[in-house]
């Protein structure tokens, strides 16, 4: 909105092609239908309310009642039957046009969707088009498409009355334009409404998140607990107040626009064509014909709708120009293109030696490095372990490894190539991956544990998987078993697993996915002793032979790595095999020694 | 997904509840909604009614003043007319809408932080409240809109009709008998909406998944690593070919009515058109042309008018459904009642065979213990083994299934529900920060300057003092970007801490500590130990935790596995007594042995 250099009257009639274009290529049959269905009823009404009316009150005296009677039946029945055919075509034709337009539409966004990179995700106003293009385009195009239907209609309805009423007198004409004035107001209006609504909007998400935390299960403990409701209403208080002063502001200015832009023709213009029109024909005007009664009856009957015509006509281009700003937002999402994906000249991925090199990285927004001057070297079947605080940087540094960052500075190679001249997609399929928040999703056990569509003999291995990871009892004792939908997002049936579980299952599909190499981030923070335990003893097994890296805050983890690289700040401050970083006395044998104090006396024994 | 019809009476009955509730929030803006109805509907029979009588005065050769001042008394009118509606919807309308929505939305918050928290539990349930919290406002105002619409079109078509009786009886009979049967087609349409509408949902439900899926940040790493997206997109394609399925069998049963609809209203035209037609070809003044001209004007606009009303109805029908959520809602009585006796102080608690079942399985069966002042327990065992389940049956977030839990040896049940919770204080496992300033955080209340150095203390406690000199505003930070842009966000362990300060700032005897280090790394967690030992050495607490190093010294130890206590003792104890909790201690300890 910010960018309004562009000639927004072109950028309507792009938007507007663009829509058109669509629907069309997608639903051509459905949209000439929709089309001839508007014209027709536009001709339809015109013909029994005003023509008629005007043939027959004219035929008084002069025609044969017979042959009135005939020709009105015909002069209604022809065009009505014809748009009763049109209709019934339409009813089935535009439904499933609509959902063949929907269908594309969708598809297109959600496989940009999957083509853009994570740091999209992270910049709020990319992220707020993406959301606004996929969960509103196709209601714009369909808006569009019907709007500029309903505009041909308004055309045909303009020339129609227009041209009735410009054959009995030409002056009809003013009076029909009149009100058109009005719409030079119009504009002001909108600007108006557009100020009052973005001021209102701030307040209007507060008043929103008031009530998020009324309802959300994530606060209804501590809501009951403290008094936490008494500066929440406040809050909501606050909100409120605001918003009622923006519309006492504003609403007056509203109004007066209003009166002027929407009434002046039903106030001034149609109470004067009427006048006009009865002392035409009462008395006469030396410029014109004298208006027959029947004129008159068309007068009063049509001015109206004449005057309405073209005041439709400006709205109809406001509403364009409205849905024109979410056709932007959609080809700017189109048409953003992804900074991590293959090239030509990209050669396929193979196992090898991994390599950090110099690696620095900045989140979106932000001025801070996540990572600095990082080098890591991970062999072919090294296991890796990655300490450190909170917001260290490990995860980050996970994810330039599976490249769903690039990174600022330095580069990472496999086996001596730059990561961005591999394919990306195999380059990724080297990993198995769990991540701290993962979530299940609302698909059988099967597809979360496999991850992609099921094909012939999976379901063993995902058993297989299952019973590794340890939770394949649980799974049993579902309904469905492994067919289980999880959550209950689509049925009452679906199961509901607890945290520690949907870890478990993650962890089943990297035991499943049985790449070179295994990422595990904190993937067993949610579990017991007992079965962390077990998990871990099982992924060393898996490990066998491959890469490993892992993150965790519980340093007993780490003990049996090949290598640990301890982060500070997106630093890493020592590196070395568990034994070296005692040692060494540093910050890892601190942190170390405080956890395990607990666990073990001065003597480096275990209590007993 | 069961499709229970709701006949016609029940969708009255929940709109009329609706209305009710309209009508007890704010008076005035309901009734002036629906006498805006009324004037709107009157409206349109004015203007055939000045069309008829223009057309007839021209007709009939009356002097051109007397039609010039009809014609002025028309115009005075709309001017009139527009007018008052220009300032009714521009500016008395909205204030008063507002005012409304939040009468409504302040009723709704009570009752929402009133209700039971097995409520949330039942998905069904809780599904149904997110709609009814997030839609209240909107539903009940949309219901009064219907029924103000609703009255529209019916003072509309009986004033139109009346000015067409008025002018010829027999036009108005069958223009009345056309309008009955054209109604009672319709009504059988809404049927098959209705019917349409609640298949629907089931597939509008799936695709917003499915859009949330791709456009939420929760999936994105997901859904780049793995071939996840195509399993999405195969649901995806099965849901709109059952949408276009659904599409094809409403528009055929919809589509017939229709025609008929369709047959009915040409054929009307055409008889009035003709008929008129014949009165006015006699010429023996019983058929004017204002009269003819209003009749044709009057039957266009009658036919729109029922299409009016029956979208009303469909609309109705739809509304009662959310009605009856938010009726669901409001009629859920909390069955955890407060007592009446005020709890002072804690001495002790105990636990006397309680059982307890979310569902149908117990989650804790039999459990008994005791725990007096200043004293520290854990609890440790397995995931699902209860142990946060026991902790909410303390603050009577659940009512206990069997047994009973006594606080000074009295049913918890009898004490007054506001005193107990006051004297208890936990962090959860999912603790939450609000976005709010750092100080009405820890609070959890409005702040006040005397409050200042409870604050600080508590947050100096929980170890979050470092944090705090780093923030401009000290502790009046404003927490999260949901307000302020200019609001910080913090990390995890920085949130728990804050969660952690808020037990500190209460004067609570009882703590609860559910998991309350599982976001910070070693050194944290070790002083955070210190800040806990600081604050509360002379409260009880009651520890919940995975890391065994917590658990050593406290005064004893729960050992739970499937909702039973195995083991119990301190740590010294369990430890030679060598049953699970050794094994699990051993293990966790033998990692760290150099």
């Amino acid at each position: 909105m910010e960018k309004k250099k562009k000639n927004p009257f072109k950028l309507v009639v792009k938007d507007t092609m663009l829509a058109l274009k669509i629907s069309f290529k997608y639903a051509p049959f459905a949209c000439i239908v929709m089309l001839l269905s508007y014209l027709l009823s536009s001709i339809m009404y015109f013909v029994s309310g005003t023509y008629a009316l005007k043939y027959i009150i004219d035929s008084v005296g002069v025609r044969d009642f017979k042959e009135v009677a005939i020709q009105t039946t015909l002069l209604v029945l022809i065009p009505a039957i014809v748009q009763l055919i049109i209709d019934t075509i339409v009813d089935f034709a535009w439904n499933v046009g609509t959902i063949k337009i929907c269908k594309v539409v969708d598809k297109s966004i959600f496989e940009k969707n999957i083509s853009v990179e994570l740091a999209c995700f992270e910049n709020p106003e990319f992220y707020d088009k993406y959301v606004k293009a996929s969960t509103e385009t196709t209601s714009h195009i369909f808006g569009i498409t019907t709007t500029v239907f309903y505009f041909c209609y308004t055309i045909l309805n303009t020339c129609l009355y227009g041209s009735i009423l410009f054959t009995m007198d030409p002056v009809f004409i003013i009076f029909a334009i009149i009100p058109l004035f009005g719409s030079f107001f119009k504009k002001k209006s909108n600007e108006l409404w557009h100020k009052h609504s973005t001021e209102d909007k701030l307040l209007h998400r507060r008043c929103k998140y008031v009530q998020r935390v009324f309802y959300s299960s994530d606060y209804a403990k501590e809501m009951r607990l403290t008094n936490s409701k008494s500066f929440m209403l406040k809050k909501y208080d606050e909100a409120s107040d605001g918003r009622m002063d923006i519309v006492k502001k504003y609403g007056k200015k509203e109004m007066l626009l209003d009166i002027i832009g929407n009434k002046i023709s039903s106030i001034l213009a149609n109470p004067l064509a009427i006048a006009y029109a009865v002392y035409s024909a009462l008395v006469g005007f030396p410029w014109g014909a004298r208006l027959t009664l029947g004129g008159c009856a068309v007068v009063i009957n049509s001015v109206s709708e004449l005057s309405n015509s073209f005041i439709q006509i400006t709205n109809q281009y406001y509403r364009l120009h409205e849905k024109s700003l979410f056709i932007e937002d959609y080809k700017e999402f189109m048409s953003y293109e992804p900074k991590i994906k293959d090239n030509e000249s990209s050669i396929s991925a193979k196992k090898g030696k991994l390599k950090l090199e110099n690696v620095s990285f900045k989140y979106f927004g932000s001025d801070e490095y996540a990572l600095k001057n990082i080098n890591i070297e991970i062999n072919e079947n090294e296991k890796i372990a990655l300490v450190g605080h909170n917001g260290a940087g490990k995860s980050t540094l996970i994810k330039l490894l599976l490249r769903l960052y690039d990174t600022d500075e330095g580069k990472i190679t496999l086996d001596g190539i730059d990561i961005k001249d591999v394919r990306l997609k195999e380059y990724r399929d080297l990993f198995s991956v769990v991540f701290q928040d993962f979530k299940l999703i609302a698909l059988p056990v099967l597809e979360n544990v496999l991850m992609r569509p099921v094909r012939e003999g999976d379901r063993e291995r995902v058993i297989d998987a299952l019973k590794m990871s340890g939770v394949y009892e649980r799974i049993m004792e579902l309904k469905d078993k492994e067919d289980t939908l999880l959550t209950k997002e689509f049925t009452k049936d679906g199961a509901v697993l607890s945290v520690g579980e949907g870890q478990k299952i993650a962890i089943a599909h990297a035991f499943l996915k049985s790449s070179p190499y295994i990422i595990l981030d904190e993937p067993t923070s949610a579990l017991d002793p007992v079965a962390e335990s077990e998990m871990y003893s099982n992924m060393l097994k898996m490990g066998k032979g491959k890469g490993m890296v892992f993150i965790s805050h519980r340093l007993s983890s780490a003990v049996s790595a090949d290598k640990i690289y301890m982060m500070e700040k997106g630093e890493i401050i020592e590196s070395g095999t568990h034994k070296e970083l005692m040692e060494l006395n540093g910050k890892y044998a601190d942190m170390f020694k405080k956890q395990a104090q607990n666990y073990v006396d001065l003597e480096g024994e275990v209590v007993k | 997904m069961k499709k229970e019809k709701i006949p016609f009476k029940k969708s009255f009955k929940n709109n009329l509840f609706i209305l009710s509730l309209a009508f007890k929030s704010d008076k005035v803006m309901v009734i002036m909604r629906l006498v805006m109805g009324f004037f709107t509907g009157l409206n349109h029979g004015a203007s055939v009614f000045f069309i008829s009588k223009i057309l007839n005065a021209l007709d009939s050769g009356e002097k051109i003043e007397y039609i010039m001042l009809l014609i002025g008394l028309m115009a005075l009118y709309t001017l009139a007319y527009e007018l008052f509606f220009a300032w009714y919807y521009k500016l008395l309308f909205p204030t008063r809408k507002l005012n409304f929505i939040r009468l409504v939305h302040k009723s709704f918050f009570v009752k929402a932080s009133d209700i039971d928290l097995s409520c949330y539990d039942t998905t069904d349930f809780y599904n149904d409240f997110i709609y009814s919290m997030q839609n209240c406002d909107k539903s009940i105002t949309n219901t009064v809109d219907q029924l103000g619409d609703l009255i529209r079109s019916i003072v509309a078509s009986s004033s139109v009709f009346a000015v067409v009786a008025t002018i010829d009886i027999w036009v108005a009979l069958v223009i009345l008998g056309a309008s009955f049967v054209n109604m009672i087609l319709r009504l059988i349409q809404n049927g098959v909406y209705y019917k349409y509408n609640l298949e629907m949902n089931e597939i509008y439900r799936k695709q917003w998944y499915i859009e949330k899926f791709f456009s939420l940040s929760d999936y994105a790493k997901e859904i780049r690593l793995t071939d996840i997206s195509k399993n999405i997109l195969n649901e995806y394609d099965r849901n709109v070919e059952k949408e276009r399925k659904e599409a094809i069998k409403m528009n055929l049963k919809a589509r017939v009515v229709e025609t008929f609809t369709t047959i009915l209203g040409h054929g009307l035209t055409i008889f009035i058109l003709i008929y008129m037609a014949y009165g006015l070809f006699k010429g023996d003044g019983s058929v004017l042309i204002g009269g003819f001209t209003a009749t044709i004007t009057a039957s266009w606009k009658l036919r729109n008018l029922i299409y009016d009303i029956q979208s009303k109805f469909v609309e109705m029908n739809k509304d009662s459904l959310f009605a009856d959520k938010i009726r669901t809602f409001l009629e859920t009585e909390s069955k955890i009642k407060s007592g009446e006796i005020l709890l002072d102080s804690f001495d002790s608690l105990e636990f006397k065979n309680v059982s307890f079942a979310y569902d149908k399985e117990n989650v804790l069966s039999n459990v008994s213990f005791k725990v007096s002042k200043g004293e520290r327990i854990a609890f440790v065992g397995y995931n699902g083994a209860g142990k946060t389940t026991a902790t909410k049956l303390i603050m009577r977030l659940y009512d206990v299934t069997d047994g009973e839990i006594l606080i000074n040896n009295i049913n918890i049940k009898e004490y007054d529900l506001k005193s107990l919770r006051e004297k208890m204080g936990a962090v959860f496992q999912d603790y939450q920060v609000f976005s709010a300033t750092v100080a009405e955080n820890v609070l959890g209340d409005v702040y006040t300057e005397e409050k200042q150095n409870t604050v600080i203390s508590a947050l100096n406690d929980s170890t979050f003092g470092e944090k705090l000199s780093d923030l401009k505003n000290g502790i009046n930070t404003e927490l999260t970007r949901e307000f302020y842009d200019t609001g910080t966000n913090l990390s995890g362990g920085e949130n728990q801490k804050i969660a952690i300060a808020r037990v500190f700032a209460h004067n609570s005897e009882l703590l609860i500590m559910d998991e309350p280090s599982s976001a910070l790394d070693p050194i944290a967690e070790y002083n955070l130990n210190l800040g806990i030992d600081k604050n509360a050495s002379e409260k009880t607490v009651i520890f919940i935790t995975h890391r065994l190093s917590t658990t050593r010294h406290v005064d004893r130890i729960y050992m739970l596995e499937k909702g039973r206590i195995i083991e119990s003792g301190s740590h010294d104890e369990l430890i030679s007594q060598n049953g699970k909790y050794a094994y699990m201690f051993n293990l966790q300890a033998q990692k760290y042995k150099i």
